[in-house]
């Protein structure tokens, strides 16, 4: 699922669907398991840049909120609410990680290596991970959220709690950063 | 506005998010200037390495390694709660299971009996499908 903003259906059935969970039903946790544990598991994964930890973190969202679901109070849509967790717990971790090891730069990823006629594709991917990773913390999740997520401003606003000024500014930064690092290197 | 302020939209331009009036001065200002429209396809040149970072297969396990993990913190969670609770929910396992076992119908749709004939003879098992085998 590549923008998961646009192509959910309506949020009311969401909303219903968050009802049912918080009743206990588990097949309606499963659907919603389904939908979104490819975008929140790609999500975390390019946030921390380590695959093995963002399987750990997507499994600790969706406990999340299959507990918290019988206290969902629809003010806000449910991929918002999830995304919320999501880049929460994945910062969380990062800012651990920091703590107990600053200096290491985690350079396996945990993807497999590519076929010798990808050389050029994959060391372009492990540029891009690389620049992205080294983005300050609420630039890359407001960037990945919306380039890959396809949310809006304000939805962003709401995950990283900040106004939708402080999101375009983000955006703008990260965007200008990663230009200046990747197509500012290609040309030189 | 001056170009450097233009340039600074440009990103918030190219997502829509620019407000009616905002997006068409920006329009307006791309047809005439060269160094914005180099920016702006260099933002979308980005956005596009962005979207071919690698992904992550999930494994088809995901969902009933959570559920896993569901069961153990709700175990976890009970071996650490009060011991009248822990008791009480004891209490209730015992219950459910003799429900289960006096509901003989239930196990007449499920299986043959003969399927569980097999257990030692001085078991609880043996001795409770010799009387649901009596009343069938």
């Amino acid at each position: 699922m590549a923008g998961c903003g646009g192509s959910f259906p309506k949020a009311d059935r969401e909303y219903e669907l968050i009802k049912a969970i918080g009743a206990g039903d588990i097949l309606a946790f499963e659907m919603l398991v389904k939908r979104y544990r490819d975008p929140v598991s790609n999500f975390i994964f390019k946030y921390m840049g380590d695959r093995f930890g963002a399987e750990d973190i997507a499994q600790e969202v969706f406990l999340r909120v299959y507990r918290a679901a019988s206290e969902f109070e629809p003010r806000g849509k449910v991929s918002t609410w999830i995304f919320k967790i999501a880049y929460n717990l994945s910062l969380n971790e990062v800012l651990r990680r920091s703590r107990f090891c600053p200096t290491t730069d985690i350079d396996d990823h945990g993807f497999e290596l590519a076929a010798p006629n990808d050389t050029g594709r994959k060391e372009l991917e492990e540029e891009v991970m690389d620049a992205v990773r080294h983005l300050p913390q609420k630039q890359r999740a407001a960037l990945l959220l919306r380039v890959n997520e396809g949310l809006s401003y304000a939805e962003i606003a709401g995950i990283l709690s900040t106004s939708i000024s402080s999101v375009e500014s983000l955006l703008f930064r990260a965007r200008e950063n990663l230009r200046k690092t990747l197509i500012g290197r290609s040309e030189e | 506005m001056e170009n450097d302020e233009f340039k600074s939209r440009l990103s918030a331009y190219k997502d829509g998010e620019l407000d009616g009036n905002l997006s068409e001065k920006v329009s307006l200002h791309l047809r005439n200037c060269v160094a914005c429209r180099k920016e702006l396809a260099e933002l979308e040149r980005v956005d596009s390495l962005v979207k071919g970072m690698p992904r992550l297969e999930i494994d088809e396990s995901f969902f009933s390694q959570l559920i896993a993990g569901i069961s153990t913190k709700q175990q976890d969670r009970l071996e650490s709660a009060p011991f009248s609770r822990r008791v009480f929910a004891r209490f209730l396992q015992l219950a459910d299971s003799i429900f289960e076992l006096v509901s003989g119908h239930e196990y007449e749709r499920t299986a043959t009996l003969d399927e569980f004939g097999d257990f030692p003879p001085l078991s609880m098992s043996h001795a409770f499908f010799q009387v649901i085998g009596q009343q069938k």
